[in-house]
């Protein structure tokens, strides 16, 4: 028999990995990341895990204030989702989330603060991974030379 | 017990102390040691070993794991707060290090550890000329430079041909030639504003490819230190572990602990150079330990003060005795005056358009430079001196990012060349030293280490300003003249310092009553005393100045040696 201890907790009680995040947070992280830059079947901000960038950037690298900040506009997020759709921001579909976050975006100054970190956070992150710098912006990290007239292909 | 002390002593005695191991340091060690002189260099930092403390110099962007932001845990205690990188981390400095009393607004940056700023210079090389050394004469401010270009030509030479540097003859009296590498080159841009300039101002005014410590091309010498190519990958500061630029743990130190010469003594923290009235010459250097906060003495009949522009005069200050009461070598009370440093007030940029057919490729360690052209051969403006410009031109690329979802995906997987060229100037102005822009040490306060304070009490004048000003003006000329659009010129009111050039306050010249230093580097009144790192500094040119400071070290060196061998020290 499974004791009944074993049954008395809820989502909230379950610590996270940093110690910062719940589990409901970080799906919301990802699911944000997911909504800026969605996948086109070959690469997205999931595939290039930029939610694992953001969370960790956000656990170490900003104070108490600024989590605590950030993790009442991930509610008002998610209050928002189930307001307007009786569903997690995390279920909505990706027109549902763009709207959504687009809607946070005109409310008010700090919720417009909250999206603008998200987006260029996320493009950050996106745009300092191997894939993206390697296979579609032709990183090379010892050029070795330097050309300062060449033609543009037409 | 006494003899525990003799043999403590012994041990503690060289040839040859060093006081800091930046460029100049990095050169008088090297020196010194080739010409078979046991030498002690010293610094105030943490050892740095060429490779193998460079922790980030091979990462790519995404192997930092904040791609580049620093965890909240690791930058407390620093200086710099949220705008330290973690590529660059390991050269910021703890906050408590070396309190600074700024009476007026100015930027100090240091470098304290093992090599000092020679890890995050610039690497500009440009040569003085005459018209460097003649400035104060000619224009009647602080004093006649006693040496002219000849007595440093073959010391820029020696320097350059040791360092690699990458250039260009351009055959400039402004701007001698130099012992060069080849150049990486100029872009199309920078070509065609380099016409533009022939077209409208004759021989007036000039484009050239900036001279830089960079390797282009290696030769046997850089190849005997250990130094490979220079590939072009824009991040110097973080260390290079091909050895590509020059800087003091790549090249001079660990050449001069190949001699068996060199001891390198870093967590060094000078407090003061130690004078016998007796002898009536310095014998040696009073350091605490960083670490352990002990008091030791080290002791030799050759010091070289290399400990950066402002900590040089501070540790002359700071030495004081029955004879100079003032600070070693002060009789005449000048030492801190006359502090200068360079006028980096202008900035300005254009658009280029009609060159959308070409772009660039690969990398490069420099850019362009537009030697000084004012009041060159004779004073024609309502400001003294004049400035060099810094001229960079680039093709950069962009994506729309507006929007948020999958077009924001395909932009940025898909950037666009910008329809138009870019080009960015910086001045790199000639500031006239003024006796009371100045360091002193605070009669009370004390750092950590017990060592007095510095006060630092600089401010721009009203010459500074016209030339920037004038900077501005002729920025916008000049592109105008060369058709480029959208020109934004500004004349910034930034800390003094922000050009990290400080110079003077030791000044060299050829009268004792009005200059602390001889042609040699000598203290006038102390002459086994050396100081060749920027606090020499009579006038400050228009250069960046650590090619300078590294000939007058080299040159400086051979000349204590020589003095040595007569027994004159």
């Amino acid at each position: 028999m499974t004791p009944t201890w074993a049954f008395n907790w809820s989502e909230k009680d379950i610590p996270t990995q940093n110690g910062v995040f719940n589990e409901m947070e970080l799906a919301l992280i990802s699911s944000i990341a997911d909504t800026i830059i969605p996948s086109n079947g070959e690469i997205g901000a999931l595939s290039v895990k930029v939610d694992t960038f953001l969370v960790g950037l956000i656990s170490e690298c900003y104070d108490e204030d600024f989590q605590s900040d950030l993790k009442k506009h991930l509610g008002t997020l998610n209050q928002l989702a189930e307001k307007t759709h009786a569903m997690s921001f995390n279920k909505c579909s990706q027109a549902e989330r763009e709207k959504l976050l687009l809607t946070m975006h005109s409310t008010n100054e700090n919720q417009e603060a909250f999206f603008e970190f998200m987006k260029s956070q996320t493009i950050r992150g996106f745009e300092t991974s191997e894939e993206v710098m390697v296979d579609y912006h032709d990183y090379v990290m010892m050029p070795g030379f330097y050309d300062g007239d060449v033609d543009v292909e037409a | 017990m006494a003899n525990v002390n003799i043999k403590s002593k012994k041990e503690r005695t060289y040839d040859a102390i060093v006081i800091g191991s930046g460029a100049s340091g990095g050169w008088a060690a090297k020196e010194l040691c080739d010409a078979g002189l046991k030498t002690l260099c010293l610094d105030r930092g943490r050892n740095v070993k060429h490779i193998e403390d460079y922790p980030t110099a091979s990462k790519a962007p995404w192997e930092f794991e904040f791609r580049g932001s620093v965890p909240l845990e690791k930058r407390s205690g620093l200086q710099g707060g949220r705008w330290l990188r973690a590529q660059t981390i390991h050269w910021a400095m703890a906050e408590d290090e070396q309190p600074v009393v700024y009476e007026k607004p100015f930027s100090w940056f240091r470098g304290y550890h093992v090599g000092g700023k020679s890890k995050l210079w610039a690497r500009q090389t440009q040569r003085w000329s005459d018209y460097d050394f003649e400035g104060p004469a000619r224009d009647g401010f602080a004093v006649d430079w006693p040496i002219r270009y000849d007595d440093l030509a073959p010391w820029y030479s020696h320097v350059e041909k040791f360092a690699g540097i990458s250039g260009e003859k351009d055959g400039l009296d402004v701007l001698p030639d130099g012992e060069f590498l080849p150049p990486f080159g100029l872009n199309v841009v920078e070509k065609h504003f380099k016409e533009s300039l022939k077209k409208h101002y004759g021989d007036d005014r000039h484009l050239i490819y900036a001279r830089v410590a960079n390797i282009s091309d290696p030769q046997p010498i850089h190849a005997e230190q250990g130094r490979g190519k220079c590939m072009a990958q824009n991040q110097c500061n973080r260390g290079c572990n091909l050895g590509g630029y020059f800087s003091s743990n790549a090249s001079t130190i660990p050449w001069a602990l190949r001699t068996g010469n060199l001891t390198m003594r870093p967590d060094a923290v000078v407090e003061s150079v130690i004078y016998d009235e007796e002898k009536g010459k310095a014998t040696g250097v009073r350091i605490i330990d960083r670490l352990t906060g002990e008091s030791i003495e080290y002791y030799a009949d050759i010091i070289f003060v290399n400990a950066s522009t402002i900590n040089s005069n501070a540790i002359l200050l700071n030495s004081t005795s029955n004879r100079f009461p003032n600070g070693l070598g002060n009789d005449n009370e000048l030492m801190g005056k006359y502090l200068t440093w360079h006028n980096y007030r202008g900035h300005a940029n254009a658009d280029v358009e009609g060159f959308g057919h070409k772009k660039t490729a690969g990398d490069r360690p420099t850019h362009g430079y537009i030697p000084r052209f004012r009041n060159v051969e004779k004073q024609e403006t309502d400001f003294l001196r004049g400035y060099a410009i810094g001229f960079a031109a680039g093709r950069g690329t962009h994506s729309d990012k507006s929007m948020i979802g999958g077009q924001l995906r395909d932009n940025i997987l898909n950037p666009k060349l910008s329809d138009n060229w870019y080009v960015a100037t910086w001045m790199m102005g000639e500031c006239v030293p003024y006796e009371d822009n100045h360091i002193r040490l605070h009669g009370d306060l004390k750092d950590k280490y017990g060592i007095p304070q510095i006060v630092l009490s600089c401010e721009w004048k009203e010459n500074d300003i016209k030339q920037a000003d004038d900077y501005v003006e002729q920025c916008t000329e000049m592109f105008e003249k060369a058709g480029y659009v959208n020109i934004r010129a500004t004349n910034r009111d930034t800390n003094p310092g922000s050009d990290i050039h400080e110079m003077g306050g030791i000044r060299m010249g050829k009268d004792p009553k009005t200059s602390l230093l001889n042609k040699w580097n000598q203290l006038h009144e102390c002459k086994n005393v050396f100081v060749t790192d920027g606090a020499c500094m009579t006038s400050g040119g228009s250069q960046n100045p650590t090619l300078h400071f590294m000939a007058l070290t080299a040159r400086a060196a051979q000349h204590a040696v020589d003095e040595k061998k007569k027994g004159n020290l």
